[in-house]
């Protein structure tokens, strides 16, 4: 006997996804069958038709329906699997949505680690033999000193520096684009003293 | 709208300002043009070729960070905007070099000073052979200048730290004024060498690369760093690079194959990409200037806020090209730093640094920027990196001497009660009489001044002389048909004001020129569409195991089970074997090498695994045997095509010896030359899948064989001195995947012309050989017993072994990725390699 799986492929947004590799399995306690393939059409959609033939294995004893599911790829990857339908009807519809599932980088993760790096980046380009060691070492220490002391906001404003205006993660955090003088009264100010 | 433009990059950052989509793939292009880097040169040809309807690609080797990412931390912004996090050095580590390396390139992080390339500069770099007249000069001008809206700052919006400079200038009747600046309402928050948060900094991010986006089907490819331009006969025809993630991986490869080329990598990286690909070679990578900056604050007993309010807003140009002055000429610029870089500028350290920080917002800032003379240089080190050379000429000591002088004056005149210096032998000057014994400590030991530059020019000059110039009037290369140079190192000289006008103004005039002959000269060059190591069905040794799954189930058996048959003994030899010298790939039809996927995890198969299948036809039926190299085993096996659960109809490779019954392969014939393949163990259907591989008849030298090796050997010559001088890689001959590469060898002649070479193994072991040339072979010796025998192809590929003494003994027990070798002396063992030159 004949069964169909159909279905519609759409993205995050709710449009179409065309082009996309649909293959169709029933699940089996051994390995599971391979029922059909096809390619989604410009709607998004994709209709498989397979006979009972190819998943009753020889021995299987009893008649029965198959278990479906579905595997949706792009060119590259596994973009989705459905869950398996048990029993699977004459005709079966999935409504599959393919997301980017990848989390969102963090800019900023490991920026020290990555300072770091640079400096190994450095290879070969420097001769150390020419360089004025003293002063080498000299700076050395300031770079480290500075850079794990001034770039923290209480040492920043210790000396009298305010710091960043904006929080550290602008894109998660709702913020105001004005600073913390006002540039008018400034702009007063000065002509005052200009005159 | 629908913006056609896309931007694509590595990192998923949320919230992007532009259309933005992820690579997860190899890729390759065909584009009318394609242009290497952002910045201020990049952006604004890629923008104006794309308007002018030509279709374009760009690679740029930094990240995307839109205005909303840039939140004003130095720890955060630095390693994402500044190329190598701000660590580049000249060799003897006594000036720093700051550039940008980000979409956008170092205008995100330049401090916005506009100006026009002043008619004295244009007048000397004409009387060089740079042919541009001066309409020519204006009209670029004005159009950029235009395009990157500059106006004048407002005298209200210079901070107390620009009008210290004013009031200084002032008093001396210095001839100077507020600076012109690409920024639109700026909002005068002290980032800009952060990337500017607000968007009001008209960097190549909101002007060019915005409307290239708006305004065409550019391509963006940002963490994409170029590695190789690929030409012949003076014609470019693509361009290579690796797709690399923030830890450092390669993630994709890509090839772009372009009619046109145009490097604008900015200098330093310009000059460096062509001596990598051995363009333009003995005049790339000389002629540097830097305007190598050094500052002096002056502290005041009254509060400045420098950091409050616009950098650089302020100039006195009473010395400068501004001012017509041509000899030794220098410019005043107020300036000052974000409180790391501010911290990392002063002479001092521990306790004394303490003390001057405490001070942070008494100081007012300003640097002399030298218009130094064109002595650096840009040589490719062994590593493939840039190795900078730059010592301040006598001219330029006198320079900055007189430039400092002037400052520290300016200074005291205007009520310091002390400046402080970056010479580390006189750190403070108290007073107008501590004056001449800075200029002194400067003339006298100007190696011990700290040295910045922000503004690296030249190495590519630009001018009619071929023999001194790399590029043409046009940023054309001196003997390409097809390739351009264009950004800050295509300067003849230093410019003498701060630069990125000049560089937007040449990039202008660069673009209308390839625009206006495109018909005549580009658009019927043909773009060979090749694919250089990016992942495909057509050559699959290049694809990682997700890769090839995909590929194999994708894909459907195109061929019938026929088209594995392999020639035998009576097929004529070409049919069998044949190497193309041209294009340095092999074919092989004698059997089927096997390639695992890039990212096979077991890294000693490179080495010792690998194998073979080779199939003939016996009555109606193809059988083959599949032999691992390195082993003696020769695994018989009988191909049907036929339809297999869960795959479809594809070839199955059953094995008919009982001892290999247990493994079964099933493989699809993709092409006549490409079969994808995966590996079973366990009975048919329910294997366990074991790998993934792929077989060609078709492969680079990269991936040749010991036999190969051989063979190839055998036809090649032993090369003469002159045509092994330079630097070459090499890379162990394997049977299985690609080898990385593991040794560099550069040779040299001495005085009398005695060729030496020097080898750095492994990037770690590092030692002299000396040379003989033999007419069988060129022999190299070190300090062991083995010697290397090597011999040449084609003038950048050679061949060669690593041989142990000949010895009676018979070697049949040595690692097998050591072949031995039998002659009349005995045998020895010899590890083979190839050699590329870089
Ligand atoms: C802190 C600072 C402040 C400055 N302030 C001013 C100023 O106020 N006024 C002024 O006129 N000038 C200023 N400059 C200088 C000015 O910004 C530069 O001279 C100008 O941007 C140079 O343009 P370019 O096109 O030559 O190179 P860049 O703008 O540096 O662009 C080169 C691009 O190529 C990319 N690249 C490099 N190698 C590769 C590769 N192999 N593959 C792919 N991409 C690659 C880089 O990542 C970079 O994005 C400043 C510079 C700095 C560092």
């Amino acid at each position: 006997m004949k069964y169909k799986i159909k279905g519609k492929v759409k993205n995050e947004q709710g449009n179409p996804v065309s082009g996309l590799f649909v293959e169709a399995f029933d699940s089996d306690l051994t390995a599971d069958d391979y029922l059909g393939s096809t390619l989604t059409n410009s709607e998004g959609e994709f209709e498989i038709e397979f006979d009972d033939k190819v998943f009753h294995e020889t021995f299987e004893l009893l008649e029965r329906r198959p278990d479906v599911y579905v595997v949706v790829r792009d060119a590259y990857r596994v973009l989705h699997k459905t869950d398996v339908r048990s029993e699977a009807k004459d005709e079966e519809f999935f409504d599959i949505v393919v997301k980017d599932t990848r989390p969102f980088d963090d800019p900023y993760a490991n920026s020290f680690q990555r300072t770091v790096a640079s400096f190994n980046e450095i290879g070969d380009t420097v001769d150390i033999s020419q360089a004025d060691l003293q002063r080498l070492i000299t700076q050395m220490i300031r770079g480290l000193a500075s850079w794990s002391y001034y770039t923290r906001p209480k040492v920043m404003q210790s000396v009298g520096y305010p710091g960043p205006q904006v929080p550290q993660y602008p894109k998660r955090t709702p913020h105001e684009h004005s600073l913390p003088w006002n540039p008018h009264e400034h702009d007063e100010h000065e002509h005052g003293e200009e005159e | 709208m629908v913006v056609p433009g896309t931007i694509f990059g590595l990192e998923n950052i949320e919230k992007r300002k532009e259309k933005y989509s992820l690579v997860t793939h190899d890729i390759v292009e065909n584009a009318d043009v394609c242009v290497i880097g952002s910045g201020a040169a990049g952006a604004i040809i890629a923008c104006k070729l794309a308007e002018q309807g030509r279709s374009v690609v760009l690679l740029e080797k930094g990240g995307y960070y839109d205005s909303e990412d840039m939140n004003q931390r130095e720890v955060d912004m630095i390693p994402l905007l500044w190329k190598n996090g701000g660590a580049i050095f000249s060799d003897n580590l006594r000036m720093v070099i700051v550039q940008g390396q980000c979409l956008g390139g170092t205008t995100v992080i330049n401090d916005a000073v506009c100006f026009k390339t002043p008619p004295i500069i244009r007048e000397h770099w004409r009387s060089m052979g740079v042919n541009i007249p001066d309409e020519r000069w204006e009209a670029a001008l004005d159009e950029v200048w235009n395009g990157v809206h500059v106006s004048r700052v407002r005298p209200e919006e210079l901070n107390e730290n620009n009008l210290m400079l004013k009031k200084a200038c002032a008093i001396k009747g210095y001839k100077a004024s507020e600076n012109d600046r690409n920024s639109v309402d700026c909002m005068r928050c002290g980032f800009c060498h952060l990337g500017c948060h607000y968007e009001t900094r008209q960097d190549m991010l909101i002007t060019y690369i915005h409307r290239a986006l708006q305004n065409s089907e550019i391509k963006m490819y940002c963490n994409c760093a170029v590695e190789r331009i690929s030409h012949s006969d003076g014609l470019v025809d693509g361009v290579e690079g690796d797709f690399i993630d923030s830890a450092g991986t390669t993630k994709f490869k890509i090839r772009v194959n372009a009619k046109a080329v145009v490097v604008s990598a900015g200098a330093i990286a310009s000059s460096l990409l062509l001596m990598k690909n051995k363009i333009a070679l003995g005049k790339a990578g000389r002629g540097l200037s830097f305007h190598p900056a050094v500052h002096l604050l002056g502290k005041f007993d009254q509060e400045i806020n420098a950091y409050n309010g616009i950098p650089m807003a302020y100039t006195c140009h009473e010395f400068g090209v501004t001012n017509g002055v041509k000899d030794n000429s220098f410019l005043i610029e107020s300036i000052f730093l974000p409180i790391f870089q501010f911290s990392m500028g002063l002479p001092s350290f521990l306790a004394e640094h303490a003390e001057l920080m405490k001070d942070f917002t008494h100081y007012a800032m300003a640097g002399v920027l030298v218009k130094d003379d064109p002595n650096g240089t840009v040589t490719l080190t062994e590593t493939g990196r840039a190795k900078i050379h730059h010592a301040l000429s006598p001219n330029d000591i006198k320079t900055v001497a007189r430039g400092l002088a002037t400052l520290a004056e300016l200074w005291f005149d205007v009520g310091a009660n002390e400046v402080i210096t970056e010479h580390a032998d006189i750190t403070r000057l108290k007073s107008i009489d501590d004056i001449p014994r800075l200029v002194h400590a400067v003339e006298t030991n100007p190696d011990a001044l700290n040295l910045a530059s922000a503004h690296p020019q030249g190495g590519n000059r630009m001018g009619d002389d071929i023999d001194q110039c790399v590029v043409d009037s046009h940023c054309q290369v001196h003997g390409f048909q097809n390739l351009f140079v264009c950004d800050a190192s295509v300067f003849p000289t230093s410019v003498g004001v701060n630069p990125q006008i000049t560089v937007m103004a040449i990039a202008a005039m660069a673009a209308d020129h390839i625009n206006s002959v495109w018909d005549a000269q580009f658009s019927g060059l043909g773009v060979k569409p090749a694919l250089g190591e990016t992942c495909s069905i057509a050559q699959p040794m290049f694809c990682t195991a997700e890769r090839l799954d995909t590929m194999f189930r994708q894909s459907a058996n195109k061929l019938p089970v026929e088209t594995l048959v392999n020639a035998d003994e009576n097929s004529p030899p070409e049919e069998r074997w044949h190497f193309d010298k041209e294009s340095l790939m092999i074919y092989n039809n004698k059997y089927w090498k096997g390639f695992f996927p890039l990212d096979q995890d077991f890294t000693l198969v490179r080495y010792l695994g690998g194998f073979w299948k080779r199939f003939h036809k016996q009555g109606d039926e193809v059988r083959g045997i599949t032999h691992p190299f390195e082993t003696s085993i020769d695994a018989p096996n009988i191909a049907e095509l036929k339809a297999f659960e869960g795959f479809g109809e594809l070839v199955h490779l059953k094995y008919t010896s009982p001892e290999f019954s247990i493994f079964y392969d099933l493989l699809k014939i993709v092409d006549k030359d490409v079969v994808l393949g995966k590996a079973f163990f366990g009975l048919p259907p329910f294997g366990n899948h074991i790998l993934d591989f792929c077989m060609s008849r078709n492969y680079s030298v990269d991936f040749m064989t010991e036999d190969d090796h051989e063979t190839i050997y055998q036809q090649a010559r032993s090369p003469a001195a002159g045509e092994v001088l330079g630097r070459w890689t090499g890379r162990l001959v394997s049977d299985s995947a690609l080898t990385p590469v593991t040794q560099v060898f550069t040779y040299t002649q001495d005085n009398i012309g005695k060729l030496q070479m020097e080898y750095l193994f492994g990037g770690l072991l590092r030692g002299i050989s000396r040379i003989t040339l033999t007419p069988q072979q060129m022999n190299m010796y070190d300090f062991t017993s083995w010697h290397d025998e090597v011999k040449i192809v084609t003038s950048d590929f050679m061949v060669g072994k690593w041989c142990s003494p000949w010895t009676k003994i018979s070697l049949n027990f040595g690692p097998s990725f050591l072949s031995v070798e039998t002659g009349p002396d005995g045998n020895r063992f010899s590890l083979r390699f190839t050699l590329r030159r870089v």
